[in-house]
């Protein structure tokens, strides 16, 4: 976007294809018609992310952002936080965490483990698409670190 | 615990008490002896002194008449000096006799006789000597010639021996009487001392032997603390994994059942959208209607309220189904427990036969120990733990091998431990303690499931008084351990869930 070159990849680990349908009409609603790249589960997002030689370096150069609920079947969203984190190439891609608590103490833990942003889903539907929409505006203005 | 037995505590006292009794009665029928022997020592000592003192004055009298016989056959003065003394001191010495001779039970009569003799002895002897003074030794000879002196001096020495037999009967007797009184004195005191060491004896039996129960009761006591401090901290780990299950729980139940929630909420709202679009072109003239928005109307009606219902329906069921499953597990947590005698060779093989044709498919095969035990416990709930865990192994093999699974158990301090081996694709070690996590599921998600079944066994296994635990190698196999009480009665009133 932004950065001229290679428009933001938007990768989406989440395992309810209701949420994941909804976050991408709201976020195709607000503009944003950067590729998003979907995975239900973690293993298939890591295996993605992290490449075949598992160190990330296949997108070295790209622009990448990701969308992570927690609550996944096989893996917590944490535990991939964490190994995107340990990654020397992905450790300062953007992690936006989307998840259905507000309890304070996991919020601190995603920021612990370097979460970017933490966007709890709202129950009321208007919050979540304003939640989502304006993360779409959040999304056309920041500049996102590119993969070294 | 045994502190002290009260009936002999009381006794003990008691038989003190009595000891000491008998023990002054020793000394008392000692001190008694001793003064027996004591008199009687006395006794024969005046016997003996009284024998002396007769002795005494009989041999005044002789020296008296010796001195008399001297001055009468030389006429010198000088001769009389013993027989003067001799007549100054008998009358004394008698009268110093007298009642002591009483005492031996020497009869008045004699004593009498004795005196009169004495007294006409000297009475003789006084006569001649004064006879001799007076020049008239013919005359005093011719007195001592009437032999009444020596008549009455033998009657004196007759006197004096039976005097003499008298008192040495006495010391004879005396003695004897000393020698019986020191005797039972001898006896008595034996008897106090042996009495003594026994009592002495006794009670330092009795002291030790209480030292000694008081020894015991405390140590029982400190046994008995400790045993309550293990069994609190069992009772607090209990509670604390009640209370974590309950936290995580309740996060499940946050998580999972909000996540449909929020389906139906925002496809309800993508409906309403949908039907507003649609609606707005409807009621549009057919002039104003151009092809782009007739094609977002069609968009709306074809693509958008059919996905929205199907969101909607299937987020509604999945809800249903979320429900439906925690009720299971928590009627599978109040449900009345049975207690069957089970031999758990003959209950697995029944496990195993009714997932037969699950095996047949898949090629695996179950291995069952020989030698599993036997157990009194919960039938179904045991059919649903290994059922789970057979259903798991078959599910989770690796493609590359056929399934294997061996059971083996056995009793160990009244808790059954089975390991359920196999060799299928294994557990990661992050997800070993979450894959008995309601609804959460473990590896590759290329099998169907909701990640219920382990979950289902652990509550299952804590039901039955013991637990489940997994250690696995990933690529090479995983076994499972359950352990549940031996006998489900031991367990009772533990007040597990």
């Amino acid at each position: 976007m932004n950065n001229g070159v290679q428009p933001v990849a938007i990768i989406m680990i989440e395992d309810d294809q209701g949420h994941a349908r909804l976050i991408e009409k709201n976020i195709r609603r607000a503009g944003v018609t950067n590729e998003i790249v979907p995975f239900a589960t973690g293993l298939t997002a890591l295996s993605y992310l992290l490449g075949p030689d598992g160190s990330g370096k296949v997108h070295a150069g790209l622009p990448l952002l990701i969308l992570l609920d927690l609550n996944l079947p096989d893996m917590t969203g944490m535990d991939i936080l964490a190994r995107v984190r340990e990654s020397e190439h992905l450790r300062r891609v953007m992690v936006i965490v989307l998840t259905t608590t507000d309890d304070p103490a996991e919020i601190h833990r995603c920021y612990d483990l370097g979460a970017n942003v933490y966007v709890a889903k709202p129950m009321e539907y208007e919050k979540f698409v304003n939640a989502i929409q304006q993360l779409g505006l959040f999304l056309s203005v920041v500049s996102v670190p590119e993969v070294p | 615990m045994v502190i002290a037995r009260p009936a002999f505590s009381r006794a003990v006292p008691l038989l003190l008490m009595a000891g000491a009794i008998l023990l002054l009665a020793v000394v008392l029928v000692s001190l008694r002896f001793a003064n027996q022997t004591r008199q009687n020592s006395r006794d024969a000592l005046e016997a003996a002194g009284l024998n002396d003192r007769a002795l005494l004055l009989f041999s005044l009298v002789q020296d008296a008449e010796t001195s008399q016989r001297g001055y009468l056959i030389t006429g010198e003065e000088k001769y009389l000096a013993p027989f003067k003394r001799a007549e100054a001191l008998v009358n004394l010495q008698f009268t110093s006799i007298t009642s002591d001779m009483r005492k031996a039970g020497i009869s008045d009569v004699t004593i009498d006789r004795l005196k009169r003799l004495v007294d006409d002895k000297l009475a003789e002897m006084r006569k001649t000597i004064a006879t001799k003074a007076a020049g008239r030794d013919a005359e005093a000879v011719a007195i001592v010639r009437s032999d009444a002196g020596k008549m009455a001096m033998d009657e004196i020495r007759e006197i004096m021996t039976r005097i003499n037999a008298v008192t040495s009967n006495i010391s004879f007797q005396k003695g004897i009487s000393l020698d019986n009184a020191a005797r039972w004195l001898l006896i008595s005191i034996t008897g106090g001392a042996v009495l003594l060491v026994v009592l002495v004896g006794g009670a330092v039996y009795l002291a030790a032997a209480h030292a000694r129960q008081l020894e015991a009761a405390r140590k029982a006591l400190a046994e008995h603390n400790e045993m309550l401090e293990v069994r609190i901290g069992q009772r607090t780990q209990f509670l604390e994994r009640a209370n974590r299950e309950l936290q995580s729980y309740s996060y499940i139940v946050g998580h999972d059942l909000r996540a449909p929630l929020v389906n139906i909420m925002g496809f309800t709202s993508e409906l309403e959208r949908a039907a507003a679009i649609f609606a707005d072109y409807m009621k549009k003239p057919p002039a104003a209607r151009d092809a782009l928005t007739e094609k977002i109307a069609l968009e709306a009606v074809d693509v958008d309220i059919p996905e929205a219902l199907g969101f909607i329906r299937s987020s509604m069921r999945r809800m249903d189904d979320l429900i439906n499953e925690i009720l299971r597990l928590a009627r599978a947590g109040s449900r009345q427990l049975s207690q069957d005698r089970l031999d758990l060779a003959a209950l697995l093989a029944e496990t195993v036969a009714n997932l037969q044709h699950r095996l047949d498919e898949s090629g695996a095969s179950v291995v069952l120990s020989s030698n599993l035990p036997l157990v009194v416990s919960d039938r179904l709930a045991l059919q649903q733990i290994f059922g789970n865990l057979f259903d798991n192994a078959i599910k989770y093999a690796d493609p590359s091998r056929p399934a294997l699974i061996h059971v083996s158990g056995a009793v160990i301090d009244g808790t059954a431990a089975i390991e359920v081996a196999d060799n299928g694709r294994g557990i990661a070690e992050r997800d070993q303690e979450r894959i008995f996590e309601l609804f959460r599921r473990s590896g590759l998600q290329d099998r169907p499931g909701e990640g219920i079944g382990l979950a289902h066994v652990r509550a299952l296994v804590r039901r039955l008084g013991g637990d489940v635990a997994v250690r696995s190698v990933l690529g090479e196999g995983t076994t499972f351990t359950v352990t549940f009480a031996a006998d489900i009665r031991s367990t009772k009133g533990r007040g597990e869930t």
